[in-house]
């Protein structure tokens, strides 16, 4: 679990260090204090992106060339630190225990860090790539073989794109399309597999925060490769070289998969209301916390930024719930009014206030 | 290059170090696995030595180079025009182990299961790296199984997506031969080392083996 997060020049904080509970913490304060600016920084920490934006530099405060971000991680036996330094040339340094560190997916395996932004719904809204690598994640932590049918299948992908647009002789397309099918199929079964598991979870999620709703959810996994056998991924391959060969790029396999979100019979990326897609957001990151653990005994650390305000009293109380299951949260919010006195008194309270001051921290 | 190596320099630093020095490192640094600071530490420990332990460094290089070339049947590093194994008159010429590299067949004949011919491409077709059939020595494959009397032709590359699209290659060009009955195209089945525990194999591994599962 994190202890103590430690931030310098970030958004509108000069420094700012804070020490959080196991559990749910709350980070407390009103508008405008840089409730969203923690969480960003503790993303920023541990896979040195911002969840809110593509560039760090506008994460550096005004002013400032430097930002830092340090948190110390808790294993229970040893405390580690992780920290990323982003300075305005565009320089980033992420370090362990001061060491440099070179690979930044590292951190992703040990501590997995799932955010909730109510304004960031591309997950549900935008292009198909973002739910591909959400899948990627439940699939990694279920079948322990996946990144390597993975890599081996965009591996073959490229190959066969290469010889796309350079040409080649039949034999050498067919040789290359014919281990492109083989892994091809394999990453569909397992992601059909995967998210054929993960859907019911995804329901109870969603009935968890909409029970009103009396549509069910699901995943619809969209696959332009359904139900060939090898033989048959091999021909349409063949087939479509020449067109493929003018696009410059393939356009049959799992590399153009889907997953919609469907409530009933509707599409929620093009049919859902904004509220909608916001409780599939959050059903997802809810499902996808206890698959973690499940699948791969980790319960990742969850960055939840003003969800209590969407939710009724009810909602609240079932949120909390699955909350307390295991595993650390944090969640920014207005005031201590959406919790009840039995949840505030397991979980951990820290007060931001504004303008410069130590945050409190109350148990 | 000279361009090439000139950009090298400056990287290493190496104004420091007078030009033999330097054409030590960068021939050094051109080995596979060798990177500019091992090509750097295997200068100093070269010049740090006596002569007479460095000279017959040099001396095998010249030596290897200059005697031995490639075998011209089947590609093996040999001394003479053709190599030993495809002298041997007591090996099956109708059989033809197809391997990548010449290190290969030394892995093959430690098994001492093996009583054919060999092949050896010089690698495993990768589009990307601009490996084609044609940098292979694919052609002079097909002619010897055209032109010789072979049953038999053993694609043991290696177990990576190279190596097996290059087997599915060879097997593609030599299916009118496999189509009128005259040869075979087999591939060393994938599986789990001997001796090993289920426990510890790996799960792409396993999962293949469980793929090409036989009766028993």
């Amino acid at each position: 679990m994190l202890r103590r997060v430690r931030l310098q020049n970030v958004r509108n904080h000069d420094s700012l260090a804070l020490e959080l509970g196991p559990g749910v913490n709350a980070l407390v304060g009103p508008n405008g204090v840089g409730k969203t600016s923690v969480l960003e920084a503790v993303h920023v920490a541990l896979r040195g992106s911002s969840p809110r934006t593509r560039s760090l530099r506008e994460v550096i405060r005004r002013g400032e060339q430097v930002l830092r971000v340090e948190v110390d991680i808790d294993y229970g036996d040893r405390v580690v630190s992780a920290a990323t330094g982003y300075d305005r040339s565009g320089e980033r340094r992420m370090t362990r225990d001061g060491a440099p560190l070179d690979d930044y997916t590292r951190w992703e395996a040990e501590v997995p860090v799932r955010v909730f932004l109510p304004d960031h719904l591309l997950l549900v809204k935008g292009g198909p790539r973002r739910r591909r690598r959400y899948a990627d994640g439940l699939a990694l932590a279920a079948k322990p073989g996946y990144r390597e049918i993975q890599a081996e299948y965009e591996e073959a992908l490229r190959q066969r794109n290469y010889l796309l647009r350079r040409g080649a002789g039949a034999a050498e397309q067919a040789a290359w399309e014919s281990v492109l099918a083989e892994r091809g199929l394999e990453l569909n079964r397992l992601r059909a597999e995967v998210l054929q598991a993960f859907s019911p979870r995804f329901a109870a999620g969603f009935a968890l925060l909409a029970p009103s709703e009396a549509a069910e959810a699901r995943l619809v996994y969209r696959t332009n490769a359904a139900g060939l056998t090898a033989e048959e991924y091999r021909e349409r391959l063949a087939e479509e070289r020449p067109d493929d060969r003018n696009r410059g790029y393939t356009r049959l396999g799992p590399h153009r998969d889907d997953v919609r979100l469907f409530l009933g019979d509707r599409d929620l990326r093009e049919f859902g209301s904004q509220g909608e897609q916001r409780t599939a957001l959050l059903a997802l990151l809810i499902g996808e916390r206890r698959w973690l653990w499940e699948e791969a005994g980790r319960w990742p650390l969850l960055l939840l930024d003003d969800v209590m305000s969407e939710l009724d009293h009810e909602r609240r109380r079932a949120l909390f719930s699955a909350l307390e299951e295991g595993g650390q949260t944090l969640i920014s919010t207005t005031t201590t009014d959406y919790f009840t006195s039995a949840e505030l008194a397991t979980m951990t309270v820290i007060r931001i206030g504004p303008g410069p001051g130590r945050p409190t921290t109350e148990q | 290059m000279a361009a090439a190596r000139g950009a090298a320099a400056v990287r290493h630093g190496s104004k420091l170090f007078s030009p033999p020095i330097q054409r030590l490192i960068d021939e050094l640094s051109k080995l596979p696995g060798v990177g500019p600071k091992t090509a750097q530490r295997l200068t100093f420990h070269l010049l740090r030595l006596p002569p007479e332990e460095v000279l017959p460094l040099a001396r095998a290089l010249e030596e290897a180079k200059e005697r031995i070339g490639f075998c011209r049947k089947c590609f093996n590093l040999t001394e003479e025009e053709e190599c030993e194994l495809c002298r041997d008159p007591r090996r099956d010429p109708s059989l033809i182990c197809v391997v990548e590299e010449p290190s290969d067949i030394i892995s093959v004949e430690r098994t001492h299961e093996y009583r054919g011919r060999y092949h050896v491409l010089g690698g495993a077709l990768s589009p990307i790296d601009g490996v084609g059939p044609d940098r292979l020595r694919m052609e002079e494959l097909f002619r010897r199984v055209r032109e010789e009397e072979v049953r038999e032709v053993i694609v043991a590359t290696n177990p990576t997506m190279s190596g097996e699209a290059t087997a599915l290659y060879i097997a593609e060009e030599l299916r009118p031969e496999v189509e009128a009955g005259k040869l075979r195209v087999t591939r060393p089945a994938a599986g789990l080392p001997m001796g090993g525990d289920l426990e510890y194999a790996d799960e792409v591994t396993l999962s293949r083996a469980l793929a090409g599962r036989r009766d028993v």
